[in-house]
């Protein structure tokens, strides 16, 4: 093979892989990456205290120096924003980490197992499946308290099933596999195959799946911690703000509200995106 | 004390309307260091028989009847032991090399895995014996195909690993489940070769399944015919064109095309051939032979033992054929 060939190659093999996650996928990449970045750094980016109270620039609008303004307790608002991008991933995180560790377990052992453990383990699914995820994080926050534990916790409970279910039906195929087989007659233990042959090969598909849960997941706990029933008070979070902003909102100052439910749905949207893209660039859709 | 012996298999899988028996009562012994073959049209269970032995079963299924293994049944092995069986007494060649080798995974790690995990090896010794027998199976600058994806061989290179799998143990079984049908006529031969040389060098004894009937006498010793889940005839493979006695044997021989080219069609058998699935009573073959007689319909015939061979039919000693 001649170098220009091997150019070739190599150039259209790049190419076909940047175009599959298409210009909204990259900037959708691009988006969570800033959210990841202001996320992790975001007390050292905010120009000033994110909770120094002035109560004299009270939902005072852009100034010099405070590009977004104040909101009701005379916070700079874009501090605010800032160190709040840590609250609203950090719970995304924890819940997307849990329900799909919890998720995954479930399904792969139903889709081993079959028989009545996959029937029991199935129709679990499906029940819980069936509960809004908000009303039963709204009746726990009820009995245990407020708080973002208890938030993560109820939504693990209605996003386990929703991955299990998915996954189940697609480790059911791989299970069925004739390699799972050669594997067993080979001697391996069931362990052994699920973990280091049938675990990787859906890996692409569970990948795609969690970032997808991702964006629901920040839209989620954002709408608990509005309701009062995630990130508590002073803590800046973007759901926190949405709802500390929406009595000005009737007075005519938006900008809390809005500042915040953008980036809200901007990290919903940019995780749903990349999720999809990913899954249909490695063909798991 | 035989290698193999099977009497009596029988196996039920789930179907739509409860259960569903795709073997019945198969009986088989396979002595250390022979070689047998299982012929017959799909869905005539010679898979099944083969999966059965490797206790490899399809989900839900129930057998009766006995499977063992030097003495010791393989049915009731414990899960410990019945890994020690799988991992060094028995091994499967499988049809489609492609499917049965992990393809996000090399090649290297396909056989050096099994090495470390199964027998205990150490890494470096596990990798120098997949370069060994990869040699050995003639895939040349194997240092090189350890490094490849499965996608990067081709079916024939594929089918080699998998052969060299199974001689990184040297099990005292080989179950060949049609280990050429997927592969194109000329690397068929080649693979073919392979197995017997490798077989008859190291003295395993081999259950060989296919569809091919000069390649089962060419490489067995014994053959057997199955019908929907049944045995119907064993014979010698040197007597299987000469002495068969089985009606189907027959057609199944009369069908194939011949080197003269003196008929220009073939001979099909005719009607549809029967699962195992189906209830019959009398002889399964009965309704599409043509030599059935009425208690061919309504009786199961009897093993009739003739010469070196068996022969399930009521019409044996009919002297239907010229048998020399």
């Amino acid at each position: 093979m001649s170098v220009a060939q091997v150019a070739t190659i190599v150039r259209t093999r790049r190419r076909s892989r940047l175009s599959h996650l298409g210009v909204i996928g990259w900037l959708a990449l691009a988006v969570i990456v800033v959210f990841m970045f202001v996320a992790a750094f975001g007390e050292a980016l905010a120009p000033y205290d994110p909770n120094a109270i002035d109560i004299a620039y009270s939902n005072v609008g852009p100034i010099p120096g405070h590009p977004l303004g104040f909101d009701e307790l005379g916070r700079d608002l874009l501090s605010r924003l800032l160190v709040g991008a840590r609250s609203s991933f950090v719970g995304p995180l924890a819940l997307v980490a849990l329900s799909t560790v919890a998720g995954t377990t479930l399904a792969l052992i139903a889709a081993w197992r079959r028989g009545w453990t996959d029937a029991t383990l199935s129709a679990g699914f499906d029940i819980a499946f069936a509960f809004p995820g908000i009303l039963l994080a709204i009746l726990l926050a009820t009995l245990f308290g407020a708080g973002m534990a208890v938030a993560v916790i109820a939504l693990t409970l209605a996003y386990t099933p929703a991955l299990g279910r998915l996954l189940r039906a697609t480790a059911l195929r791989e299970t069925g596999m004739e390699y799972v087989k050669a594997f067993r007659v080979m001697g391996y233990s069931d362990f052994r195959i699920v973990v280091r042959h049938v675990l990787p090969n859906l890996m692409p598909f569970i990948i795609a799946q969690a970032i997808v849960m991702f964006g629901y997941a920040t839209l989620d706990l954002g709408g608990l911690s509005f309701l009062g029933l995630g990130v508590q008070p002073p803590t800046a979070d973007w759901g926190v703000m949405v709802a500390a902003g929406a009595p000005a909102l009737l007075q005519g100052y938006p900008m809390q509200t809005l500042a915040a439910g953008t980036c809200l749905v901007l990290a919903a949207v940019a995780f749903g995106v990349l999720g999809d893209r990913l899954a249909r660039m490695w063909g798991v859709e | 004390m035989s290698l193999l012996e099977v009497e009596g298999l029988t196996l039920d899988v789930p179907v739509d309307s409860g259960n569903g028996r795709i073997l019945h009562g198969v009986d088989l012994t396979v002595e250390a260091g022979s070689a047998m073959g299982i012929v017959g049209e799909s869905g005539s269970g010679k898979s099944m028989t083969v999966r059965t032995v490797a206790a490899l079963l399809p989900p839900g299924a129930t057998t009766s009847g006995t499977v063992s293994f030097e003495g010791e049944q393989v049915t009731g092995m414990s899960s410990d032991r019945l890994r020690r069986y799988r991992s060094s007494q028995v091994a499967m060649i499988f049809q489609d090399p492609r499917a049965a080798i992990n393809p996000v995974r090399k090649v290297g790690n396909f056989l050096i895995e099994n090495a470390v995990t199964n027998l205990g090896w150490s890494r470096s010794r596990a990798r120098e014996k997949a370069i060994e027998v990869l040699r050995e199976v003639g895939i040349n600058d194997p240092e090189r195909r350890l490094d490849a994806f499965p996608s990067e061989l081709s079916g024939g290179l594929l089918q080699r690993v998998m052969i060299a799998s199974t001689l990184l143990y040297e099990p005292q079984l080989l179950l060949a489940d049609e280990p050429t049908t997927a592969l194109d006529v000329t690397t068929q031969s080649a693979v073919m070769a392979l197995i017997d040389r490798l077989r008859r060098e190291r003295g395993m004894a081999m259950v060989f399944v296919t569809h091919d009937l000069e390649l089962a006498a060419a490489v067995c010793d014994t053959i057997l015919v199955m019908y929907a889940g049944r045995i119907v005839e064993k014979v010698p493979a040197s007597e299987l064109h000469e002495r068969s006695r089985h009606p189907y044997t027959r057609a199944l021989l009369d069908a194939r095309p011949r080197l003269d080219g003196r008929e220009s069609r073939l001979r099909a058998i005719p009607g549809q051939p029967l699962s195992g699935l189906e209830d019959v009573t009398g002889c399964a073959f009965a309704a599409r032979c043509p030599f059935a007689l009425d208690i061919c319909r309504t009786d199961d015939p009897p093993v009739v033992v003739v010469d070196d061979g068996e022969v399930r039919c009521h019409r044996v000693h009919d002297q239907l054929w010229e048998v020399s």
